[in-house]
């Protein structure tokens, strides 16, 4: 058996080699993995996923290091992100893309130097996967609890040879139920599958050759099935529109997102009953499912924040603005966001939700090139949600010239528009960046650059004197003419 | 001739323009407080569309924006009165929204995106300016400039005006006030210089009026009334014949433009007096040209004879087509003026609105305060010099005060009349009593010719209109150059200059004044201070009565902060958000409106109350027990059933309290159904507890409204807050219904109703069957009760 | 013996069939005799009303004895009797189909403890339980008449019964010759004291007084009193209290007191603004402002605390 093993895996190398279908300098055999350690954190809407690869330098000619994601993982997978473990700054990641013979989807990982012949480093992959779980019984009672299931592979698969990998899979809450794969005898002779715990470990597997082809993919990757409890909301933005105007006049960045929230945990099954759901708040016996209030961190040292949805605004909310000094920059506004309604199981709510805060804080002007460089946060995480699809449009002042966008990942689409508000003449330049499935890692900034001329500040006010001079010289003509035939 | 204090002598036309600049200042300061006062309810609470119909008119005004005026004409809407469907562009008067549809179009047009929910908004406070205005040229015709200002500032803050237009109460009555005041403003002004061009004007506006309110016939009756007393008094002119004609041939034909109204102005009761005085008119005009030609006395007689026939010719003719049914007799909501007894018998709809009640003194004087007691002494001071326009505001004061007794809504027409006359009144007494001038001692008494001088002065800045008493001797040279220089004047200013530029006014003026400074002082200082607390008081019953969107209700917090209670809107935004988009909701019409505005949904019945037997439907459902009511449901496939229910809270406007006229309503259709004194204790009370009758106990209404609401006093004693009720322990169960959303106080119930069974059974059938399952899940609800009760 | 025996066997149903044919007779003679309407007692109330019925019946459950100070009873009493006199009129083979019968409290307490009623006048409609002319939906029992909707007036009542009756209760309301009278008599007195008249008509403070009176009545409340049938003083404990509790309410006397005290005030108003600068001399002028001005804010001050009385929440006060 696994001398058969062997030779078809020979034979499987030998055409690696040969087809010279790799991408990049380095080949399968540039690198092994001496450990491959994979962490995953359960949790409602999103599923954090910690890979750490211990990896050794076989020949020492490549920098160049190659992480694979099965078809499946890459679905899920919304953000990834790779580092040196113990430093923060991340490494640059290319993606490949589907590469067919490797039944995978490649990223190559430049590491800062070409490692010499036998030396190891560790790499984290970190990983955010979305739309990973789903409610199962898909829909509970009122006050019922709520199960999740996590669906995932078992080995983490990689085209270099791995001498010992394991998967450990932490649930928030009890795990009610997992799958203890089978037919694994190849890689180990223990019990695969341990339970301690909310901490379901999975592995140590040993010396698994090159993992990254269909055939492994076939014959000894195994799915794994989770099926835990999670005791918070499970939300998902369905829609968010966030607009950042732009007025050096009032030196204001006023900021607004128009959010559809949705309670994607299991639907409510039966109908909502008010007496039940005052009962349950009043013994503290409140179920996930019905989610009173939306914590939210606002950016610091904003005012006048307002919460309003299509029928008015929502007196519901409290807000606490941070302190104002020297270190506000680190705190925030903390605003407790009540929808009108407790939001159950399959619940939507949506509503508006702006602030403005003093543009001194987020644009600055750079005297040498006479450009003002403006930074908008991509968008205000709401806790274990994630956007389905984020809309972002950036409102520039009227009459802004040579504007050049730098986003913190790559948006899909990127439009310019003209935007026409308040007294404008000629409209104000704007840009819409699209986006789908972002994560509460995707908190960068995206930063605008541009030039505003002299002339152009000076739009408005002459707009407005010329229309109420207007308006006085028609008064007086009327005052003057006398429209009666016979006097 | 003494003064009572010196005055320092200014150029005639500094004055003049200091005092046309001071207008102007006035007359802004005065729009400015009468937009200000309206504005408590945006800072209480929001910019937020009040009750009921002005959530219709703001749906139809956002439908007018985003999809233009012809769409919105032939807008056809099939989410009210499910499943007939209403046709909106016919059935409404168009007037309010298409006013806010081109104030909006503009403020797009100059780039200034406001939001469309903002110019509905604070269009009624927009539109007060305007009516102060309106007011000021109107009082400016009757008296001068001065009593203009003080009517002007009266009507901005009269409660009974802002009763109907603080912001965010979107009703035609907003803009009506401005146009009834300017058309009559334009009437006067027609009939005082007999110009067509005024008549025309005032005819565009009637046609404004028409489009905009219902209650355009008051202008309808009101003018043609005046035409007719004129007639009466034998004060028949050219001018009048001009006026008259004018108006009445244009503003008919173009109010049958508005298509609710139609063929109305030739067929209904409402505009036959008007018909009948055109007609008259032209009668007295032809006597009045050929007696000009014909001299001889006996052909007078005959004409004169002719002239009465013919006049009780046309009448009968009237009165024979409306008994022939070619002229509609008078519609319910009119007639019901008349003859006070008819609606409460035959249109309960009508009877049942709040606002057509008849008004007690109270809400008179709440409305009015200081006001409503010298405008009678306004209304004398018009009879005293008695010019057209004044038998104008004469009528108007008697007429309105008698519709304003019959309907609580009608309060609106009588304000600004009484705001006039007071005004009048006002200036009048500030006229003497600031007038520096005093009189000849006795002795030199009756020595000087008197000649009442009226109308604006000189130094006003307008035109001199001299009436002199038919016979009075005509005014030497010397004393029309004196009047064309200044004549009597308009306000203390004016006079203090009159009197600074040294004419000789003094001999034009009447030997009558008052001695002194100390009574000059004592009667202006009380006067300055009644109407301050008349301020006072329209600013604590603005603040206090008058400002609170019926739909967002407020209480105070035991600190004293007010605690905002929004249930509606919670409710309503839980239908639009999480029910399917065709989903119809069956509430009692009161909420029809707010359920289309708020909760985009289909409605069974809403404030629109054509048709009686739907809403008795409506009032059957609610009122009959659940087997009966639940065929009706699904025949209208209605999916929920919205409750008001205020006994958590003391919400005293809740449906229980409406219910009789549910009651009454439906036994109006199916008497044999539906009996209201079933609904009383034996003893004839109305009641909600224990011994509440069967059909009460079974009804929807009751069952819905307290369903599970004694489980939530845990074993205790629940209570009916607003009844102030023991309600029985357990209480009513459902079969055909189930809850499916309470708002957080409990104000709004919705219950779905449930689809047929599967094993099609009756649904009450299966209830029982499930009993037993339903026990075992209800045990950690009761224990929770019990540990409530400890 | 029996055939005795059989022979009453026989017979009983025929003596019922004979005493229910009685029984109807005696109806119709007493209809006949009394206007139209059936004084009944328990016993004749059970025949009336007895279960296999062919007629239909309206009968009156009243209390007239003084003794019940029962005041709806007196009041609606005339118009059953119009309206059962009115029924009399009807032809024959309708009329002896319906009756109209009245119980009053005194003759057959037990039928109104029977029917649980503890109020009078109450009006009963039984419809006929045999015959051709049982109601359509097949309920026999009795149908109340609903006061709450139409009020005591002959007219609405029998509009309201017509409903069970045969045919409809020729019910014609008497002319009306208040108006027309009083017309006549104005044009007669016009036109004899017309020399008197028409200086009247023609002056102008004849209207003035006119028109300052209706409006002063109307803003008082008039109409709110006559619609709402107001009584002019309530009969409360302790005396009669004039003044209605609650701010959307009045009595009739209110509307007099408060017409008066705006009449009041409007005087000491025109005083001030067109009689005072008549008087000639200096000293009376300032008497005269003087008093004026204290009767306007006595006056005032007076209405204001009338209307506190009204109105509980009103913070403001003049004088007390």
């Amino acid at each position: 058996m696994t001398r058969l093993w062997h030779w078809t895996q020979v034979l499987y190398l030998l055409s690696c080699l040969l087809s010279v279908s790799w991408a990049t300098k380095g080949n399968i055999l540039s690198f092994e993995n001496t450990a491959i350690v994979r962490t995953v954190e359960l949790g409602g809407s999103l599923v954090a996923v910690t890979t750490t690869y211990a990896i050794q330098a076989v020949t020492g000619d490549t920098s160049e290091y190659i992480v694979a994601l099965s078809e499946a993982e890459h679905g899920v997978t919304s953000w990834i992100e790779a580092t040196l473990k113990g430093s923060v700054d991340p490494l640059q990641l290319k993606p490949l893309g589907y590469k067919h013979d490797y039944a995978a989807h490649l990223y190559s990982i430049t590491l800062p130097k070409v490692p010499v012949k036998g030396e190891t480093t560790s790499l984290v992959l970190e990983t955010v996967q979305t739309k990973a779980t789903y409610p199962w019984p898909p829909s509970s009672p009122q006050g019922g609890e709520q199960l999740l299931k996590y669906e995932s592979d078992l080995l983490v698969i990689s085209p270099y040879v791995t001498s010992v990998q394991r998967t450990k899979v932490r649930g928030p809450a009890s795990i009610r139920s997992f799958t203890t794969p089978e037919g694994l005898g190849a890689f180990t002779d223990e019990p695969t599958a341990v339970q301690a715990g909310s901490v379901v470990t999975y592995g140590p597997y040993k010396n698994i050759p090159a993992s990254a082809n269909p055939f492994f993919a076939e014959e000894s990757q195994k799915r794994i099935l989770i099926h835990y409890e999670f005791n918070e909301g499970v939300l998902t933005v369905v829609k968010l529109q966030r607009a950042a105007e732009i007025s050096h006049w009032g030196s204001n960045l006023n900021i607004e997102n128009q959010i559809l929230l949705r309670n994607t945990g299991p639907t409510l099954k039966g109908h909502f009953s008010r007496l039940d759901h005052q009962f349950q708040g009043h013994y503290h016996s409140a179920s996930a499912q019905s989610i009173r209030s939306v914590p939210m961190l606002l950016p610091a040292g904003i005012n006048t924040p307002y919460y309003y949805d299509l029928i008015g605004n929502v007196s519901t909310s409290k807000f606490r603005p941070s302190r104002s000094g020297k270190s506000r920059t680190l705190q925030f506004s903390y605003l407790d966001l009540r929808p009108r309604y407790p939001l159950l199981g399959g619940w939507n709510y949506s509503f508006t939700l702006g602030w403005d805060a003093p543009l001194s804080d987020s644009a600055k002007w750079d005297a040498k090139t006479g450009r003002y460089i403006i930074g908008v946060p991509y968008w205000t995480p709401i806790t274990g949600s994630y956007v389905e699809e984020a809309e972002v449009k950036i409102v520039l002042p009227e009459g802004a010239t040579d504007v050049e966008v730098f986003p913190p990942f790559n948006p899909l689409t990127v439009n310019r528009t003209v935007h026409t508000s308040y007294l404008d003449t000629t409209g104000r330049p704007a840009i819409i960046l699209t986006n789908t499935r972002i994560t509460d890692r995707h908190t960068g900034v995206i930063y605008v650059t541009y030039k505003v001329p002299f002339t152009a500040h000076l739009k408005k006010p002459i707009a407005v004197a010329a229309a109420t001079f207007s308006v006085f010289v028609l008064a007086l003509a009327a005052r003057r003419v006398d429209p009666r035939i016979h006097k | 001739m003494p003064d009572a204090i010196p005055l320092p002598r200014v150029a005639p036309e500094t004055v003049a323009n200091t005092t046309s600049l001071l207008r102007i200042i006035a007359l802004s300061l005065i729009s400015g407080a009468a937009i200000a006062s309206r504005l408590f309810a945006v800072i209480n609470f929001e910019s937020i569309i009040h009750e009921f119909d002005p959530w219709f008119n703001y749906r139809a005004t956002r439908v007018l924006a985003a999809k233009g005026f012809y769409e919105f004409w032939n807008w056809f809407d099939p989410t009210a009165w499910y499943p007939l469907g209403r046709v909106v562009g016919g059935t409404i008067y168009p007037g309010l929204m298409a006013t806010s549809g081109v104030i909006y179009n503009i403020l797009h047009g100059l780039n200034l995106p406001v939001d469309i929910r903002n110019v509905c908004v604070l269009l009624a406070p927009g539109f007060s300016a305007l009516t102060a205005w309106a007011t000021y040229m109107f009082t400016k015709e009757l008296k001068d400039a001065s009593a203009g200002l003080i009517a002007a500032s009266f009507i901005g803050i009269a409660p009974g005006y802002i009763s109907r237009s603080v912001a965010g109460s979107y009703d035609n009555e907003a803009i009506a006030i401005f146009l009834l005041m300017f058309t009559f403003f334009t009437w006067i002004k027609a009939l005082k210089l007999g110009s067509a061009f005024f008549g025309t004007i005032a005819a565009v506006f009637y046609f404004y009026m028409v489009a905009a309110w219902g209650g355009y016939v008051f202008i309808t009756n009101m003018i043609p009334l005046h035409a007719l007393v004129l007639l009466l008094m034998g004060r028949y002119t050219n001018r009048l014949y001009v006026a008259y004609s004018s108006w009445y041939a244009v503003g008919t034909l173009s109010s049958m433009q508005v298509p609710f109204v139609g063929f109305q102005p030739v067929r209904t009761s409402e505009h036959m007096a008007a018909l009948g005085v055109f007609g008259l008119l032209q009668l007295v005009a032809f006597s009045d040209l050929v007696r000009s030609h014909v001299g001889s006395k006996q052909f007078r007689t005959l004409l004169r004879v002719a002239l009465v026939a013919s006049g009780i010719l046309g009448g009968a003719v009237i009165v024979l087509l409306t008994l022939k049914g070619w002229i509609a007799p008078w519609t319910g909501r009119f007639y019901s003026l008349w003859d006070t007894e008819y609606a409460k018998k035959y249109i309960p709809i009508i009877a049942s609105v709040s606002e057509h009640q008849p008004t007690a003194w109270p809400s008179f004087f709440m409305d009015l305060h200081v006001l409503i007691t010298i405008f009678p002494a306004g209304v004398i001071l018009c009879f005293k010099e008695l010019r057209d326009e004044h038998v104008f505001v004469i009528i108007y004061a008697v007429m309105a005060s008698y519709f304003a007794g019959v309907m609580v809504r009608l309060m609106l027409t009588l304000t600004p009349v009484v705001c006039v006359a007071a005004a009048i009144a006002t200036s009048t007494l500030f006229d003497t009593y600031l007038d520096v001038h005093e009189p000849e001692d006795p002795s030199a008494e009756n020595s000087v010719p008197v000649v009442t001088v009226s109308g604006e002065s000189h130094v006003g800045g307008t035109n001199v209109t001299v009436t002199t008493p038919a016979p009075a001797p005509t005014p030497s040279k010397k004393a029309k150059k004196a009047q064309a220089q200044a004549a009597a004047p308009a306000s203390s200013i004016a006079s203090t200059i009159a009197e600074a530029t040294g004419t000789a006014g003094v001999t034009t003026r009447q030997d009558r004044g008052v001695f002194g400074l100390g009574s000059r002082l004592v009667v202006v200082a009380l006067w300055v201070y009644m109407l301050l607390f008349f301020v006072v008081h329209s600013t604590w019953v603005t603040s206090n009565a008058y400002s609170s969107p019926s739909v967002v209700l407020s209480s105070r917090n035991p600190d004293g902060s007010q605690h905002i209670i929004d249930d509606f809107r919670e409710a309503y935004y839980w239908l639009r958000q999480n029910t399917p988009e065709d989903a119809v909701v069956m509430s009692w019409w009161d909420y029809g409106y707010q359920i289309a505005g708020m909760a985009d949904r289909p409605t069974m019945v809403d404030n629109n109350t054509w048709n009686n037997t739907h809403i008795a439907t409506v009032g059957k459902a609610m009122a009959s027990s659940e087997e009966v009511a639940y065929p009706i449901l699904r025949k209208h496939d209605v999916s929920y059933v919205l409750v008001i229910f205020g006994s958590l809270i003391g919400y005293s406007g809740d449906d229980i309290n409406k219910f009789l006229w549910m009651i009454r309503i439906a036994q109006g259709i199916w008497p044999d159904e539906v009996s209201e004194p079933s609904f009383f204790t034996p003893r004839g009370e109305y009641k909600v507890d224990e011994q509440a009758s069967p059909a009460m106990k079974n009804s929807v209404m009751y069952k819905t409204s307290y369903y599970r609401f004694a489980e939530l006093y845990g074993g205790n004693q629940p209570q009916d807050r607003v009844r102030n009720q023991n309600l029985p322990m357990k209480g009513p169960t459902l079969d055909y219904l189930e809850e499916a959303f309470t708002s957080e106080n409990w104000i709004v119930r919705i219950y779905a109703v449930k689809g047929d069974d599967e094993l099609g059974r009756d649904l009450k059938v299966a209830n029982s069957f499930n009993e037993g399952k339903k026990r075992k899940r209800g045990r950690p609800l009761v224990r929770r009760r019990a540990v409530a009760a400890v | 013996m029996l055939l005795l025996s059989l022979l009453s066997f026989f017979l009983v149903p025929a003596c019922w069939a004979i005493s229910r044919e009685t029984a109807y007779s005696d109806f119709i003679d007493a209809a006949a005799s009394n206007g139209g309407v059936i004084d009944l007692t328990t016993q004749t109330f059970d025949l009336l009303t007895a279960s296999d019925r062919e007629w239909s019946a309206t009968i009156q459950l009243t209390a007239l004895g003084n003794t019940y100070k029962c005041a709806p009873c007196k009041q609606f009493e005339p118009s059953f009797k119009t309206v059962a006199k009115a029924w009399s009129k009807v032809a024959p083979k309708h009329r002896d189909n319906h009756f109209f019968a009245t119980l009053d409290f005194a003759n057959g307490p037990e039928v109104f403890r029977r029917l649980g009623l503890n109020s009078a006048p109450f009006v009963y409609t039984y419809p006929a339980a045999q015959g051709d002319r049982v109601p359509a939906n097949g309920k026999v029992d009795p149908i109340p008449f609903d006061f709450t909707v139409s009020e005591f007036d002959p007219k609405s009542f029998s509009e309201g019964i017509s409903r069970f009756t045969p045919v409809k209760i020729p019910y014609k309301p008497p002319t009306d010759f208040k108006p027309i009278v009083s017309a006549i008599v104005a044009i007669l007195t016009l036109s004899l004291g017309y020399r008197v008249a028409l200086p009247l008509l023609l002056n102008r403070w004849f209207w003035a007084i006119l028109s300052i009176g209706s409006s002063l009545i109307f803003i008082s409340g008039f109409m709110f009193v006559r619609i709402r049938g107001n009584p002019y003083v309530a009969a409360g404990s302790g005396g009669a209290q004039w003044i209605a509790p609650g701010y959307q309410n009045q009595f009739g006397m209110e509307v007099q007191v408060v017409a008066f005290i705006y009449g009041i005030l409007t005087f000491s108003f025109l005083s001030m603004t067109l009689f005072v600068p008549r008087l000639p001399s200096k000293g009376r002028q300032t008497l005269a402002v003087g008093i004026w001005s204290g009767v306007t804010v006595i006056v005032f001050s007076v209405l204001i605390g009338f209307f506190k009385l009204k109105n509980g929440g009103y913070p403001f006060r003049l004088l007390f």
